[in-house]
């Protein structure tokens, strides 16, 4: 398999459904990254937690963005799948690790 | 995704913007005249007096005052608002009688029409009350509401719908920066008219490129104003079930009478008061919490064009005229931060210049999405015409563009017509107004199916056209309140609205003569020469995507 | 008379925008006809007074409406002024020249008038 074919052209068979799996790499796994950044952001902060929490949340929008735009670029959805995963699944970790150290 | 990271920015700009383009064009439409909300609710209120005559503000609080004691000795509170400001065209009083047995007493800020209460306009000249009873309207503030609530939904399913295409909005932003990152400067003002898609894209372009610092504003704040209902997940896991914190404005204690009579301290001298603290001719509102009790409050409010959007607010003794101690809500950086990026997407500083620039950037913006969607059908024809025939998804575009783009500031239009035309007295116009303007809207969507293209785009600007010429026209026959008297009487608001519909008017007519001298524009697309076309191919790859 | 700094601030986001204009090859050669080139002696020139042009822009209407609302209305008003000078250029590139000594002649006077009151 040479490196063009993994790419999503238009020649691959089931072009719409790679599509459609990087849409919802893009919209749910970028967005539970999102989410996942503000616990952990709200955290490392060093503002009082509703700014700390304010804070992170508006730039969530733009952590987003940058998410979304990440899972179209990089070349294969495998790629995509793994990266907004385990971002996501670190990320969550390190959350709950300093929420335990919080409590 | 595709062969480069250029070619994958590519289709995702193309297809975050396509896909809801339409609904897109609608927020902006309604943004945009919402920038002027208070001045078309004043021209779809024609029974309303034309704005007050100029006055000194402490004849005007003289008079106001005269007024409120005849006829409102007894009320839980007035409110004065000075003419001169946008908010206030009127020397307008208003007040709050005190509950009925039985009743709550009224929560929020006193009075003013728009809170409840009975008011009076009163004539600067005379100090006599004017008559006024408008029609049953939502006004131009429903209009602006359609740009956050939509209609027809429950509010929140339209704050969601209206999140999503803002989002989209910004990815397509950000990848559009991307594409035509190496050629900013290089072809800041290029336009190379008459080439067909090359064009298109120019335009597209150049509208974008230009206006990039306010569209980026105007979406990221977009989405801060919804900032934890897109995102309540964080506060949910850290705080539990107690809900998302949100921003309440706070009225600050309402207070209570003291039961004891007082003479009220001269509202006259409390102008002056203001006036000292602000500056001269910058006080907008004067009011007064229980008048005549001895727990009396008076509280002086200044313009909004010079302050964010936390206004301060001078607070005096009721009695005594001393100025009481009022610290401004405690607010931290993050939440300035958060508030000043929201007071710039909506402008309540702007005054009257700055107001219309916003405006104008509105247009643009209109103008942005617009050409974006016709360049989409554009640059597909060379491929589709090869084919012989236009797929279904390329036709509904196509459709929907001509629907949208033309047909929407029609529906507006009709809006405005039904204001006029609706019978005073039939009960329900208001919900009837919007009626007319969404049945006109999906009979200029249906309209453009039965016709080509090219006829689609003209007729249905043509029509667009007519409505907004006849407006003037209709206001003429059926109000007191048409151009021939505001340019008369001096009311440059309604005049100016008038003057709007005619340019806009105007405006579709070129739009529909132009098309119809260069059919080409819109229903050919010239394939380009390689070396024009410096950005990238039109190549199978993007085309069929 | 506070509209004065408005029209100085739109009069050298004009003249700013029209020198950098002449500073792009394409824009030039629009003005000057096709395969006229500019001397490099002058582009150095062309390119601090365009950039100065807009600074100048920038502080006249930051001192006319505060450092708050300055910007924000600094950037409908090149948006606008960048929008109807890419029309100048595409549909009228003769009046160029013409409108960026108009526009210059304004500024300048305008500041001047400001800067001696």
């Amino acid at each position: 398999m040479t490196t063009k074919s993994r790419r999503t052209t238009t020649e691959q068979p089931h072009y719409r459904l790679l599509v459609l799996s990087r849409i919802i790499a893009a919209v749910v796994g970028g967005y539970a990254f999102s989410t996942v950044m503000i616990l952990v952001m709200t955290y490392l902060l060093p503002l009082s937690q509703k700014d700390a929490l304010m804070l992170s949340t508006m730039l969530s929008y733009i952590i987003y963005l940058l998410a979304i735009i990440w899972v179209f670029a990089v070349k294969t959805v495998r790629t995509a799948w793994i990266g907004i995963s385990a971002a996501t699944g670190l990320l969550g970790a390190l959350a709950y690790l300093l929420h335990s150290i919080q409590q | 995704m595709k062969d480069n990271f250029h070619l994958s920015m590519t289709w995702l700009h193309t297809w975050s913007g396509l896909v809801v383009g339409w609904v897109l064009f609608f927020i902006f439409v309604t943004g945009t005249a919402g920038y002027f909300y208070m001045e078309i609710d004043r021209w779809m209120r024609p029974e309303q007096p034309l704005q007050s005559k100029t006055v000194a503000a402490d004849v005007a609080v003289a008079m106001a005052e005269k007024h409120l004691q005849s006829r409102a000795a007894g009320a839980d509170s007035w409110t004065i608002n000075i003419p001169g400001a946008r908010e206030t065209p009127y020397l307008n009083v208003s007040w709050r009688n005190p509950p009925k047995p039985g009743e709550e007493p009224n929560q929020g800020r006193g009075g003013g029409g728009r809170f409840g209460g009975p008011s009076d306009i009163l004539d600067t000249q005379t100090g006599e009350v004017q008559p006024s009873k408008p029609r049953e309207t939502g006004g131009g503030l429903l209009l602006y509401r359609m740009h956050w609530a939509l209609h027809y939904m429950p509010y929140e399913a339209a704050a969601w719908i209206v999140g999503i295409c803002t989002m989209f909005m910004f990815v397509a932003i950000i990848t559009g920066v991307i594409i035509i990152y190496k050629k900013i400067f290089r072809e800041f003002f290029t336009f190379r008219k008459g080439k067909g898609a090359r064009s298109w894209m120019d335009m597209h372009t150049v509208i974008s490129v230009t206006s990039l610092p306010f569209f980026i504003m105007i979406t990221f704040s977009g989405l801060l104003f919804y900032l934890y209902t897109y995102m309540p997940l964080a506060p949910k896991i850290l705080f539990g079930d107690e809900g998302a914190q949100r921003e309440r404005r706070f009225f600050g204690d309402q207070g209570k009478r003291d039961g004891n009579a007082a003479p009220l301290f001269s509202l006259v001298e409390a102008l002056k008061l203001g006036e000292q603290e602000f500056g001269k001719n910058q006080v907008r509102n004067i009011n007064v919490q229980f008048p005549g009790d001895s727990a009396a409050i008076i509280t002086i409010t200044p313009k909004y064009d010079r302050y964010l959007n936390e206004y301060p607010q001078l607070k005096v003794n009721g009695t005594t005229g001393a100025v009481l101690d009022n610290p401004p809500r405690k607010v931290s950086a993050v939440e300035k931060t958060n508030n000043v990026i929201l007071a710039i997407h909506e402008g309540v500083f702007a005054n009257t210049l700055i107001r219309w620039l916003y405006f104008l950037a509105g247009v643009l913006g209109c103008a942005m999405i617009a050409t974006g969607l016709v360049l989409w059908t554009v640059k597909r024809r060379p491929k589709a015409m090869k084919n012989g025939k236009f797929s279904f998804g390329h036709n509904l575009v196509e459709r929907l563009n001509i629907g949208t783009v033309a047909g929407l500031p029609g529906a507006v239009a009709i809006y405005f017509l039904a204001n006029r035309l609706i019978p005073v007295d039939l009960a329900g116009r208001r919900e009837w107004e919007v009626h007319a303007m969404f049945i006109g809207w999906l009979l200029l969507l249906i309209y453009p199916a039965f016709r080509s293209i090219k006829r689609g785009w003209i007729e249905v600007f043509l029509m667009t056209a007519a409505l907004y010429l006849l407006l003037p026209v209709v206001n003429f026959f059926t109000t007191e309140r048409h151009l021939g008297i505001s340019l008369l009487y001096g009311d440059w608001v309604l005049a100016g609205i008038d003057i709007t519909f005619l340019a806009l008017g105007c405006t579709c007519v070129y739009i529909a003569m132009k098309i119809k001298r260069h059919p080409s524009a819109i229903t050919k697309a010239v394939k380009t020469k390689k070396a024009d076309d410096d950005l990238t191919p039109v190549t199978n790859e993007v085309l069929s995507s | 008379m506070s509209y004065i700094n408005v029209i100085a601030s739109f009069a050298w986001a004009i003249s700013g925008f029209l020198l950098l204009a002449l500073t792009i090859e394409r824009h030039y050669q629009d003005v000057y006809g096709k395969s006229a080139v500019l001397d490099k002696r002058y582009l150095k020139i062309l390119y601090t007074l365009g950039w100065t042009a807009l600074l100048i822009s920038f502080i006249s209407i930051v001192i006319y409406k505060g450092w708050f609302v300055g910007p924000v209305a600094w950037m409908g008003l090149l948006a606008v002024t960048a929008f109807g000078l890419m029309l100048l250029l595409a549909y009228k590139p003769s009046w160029v020249i013409k409108a960026a000594v108009f526009a210059l002649a304004i500024a300048i006077g305008n500041t001047f008038f400001s800067l001696v009151q």
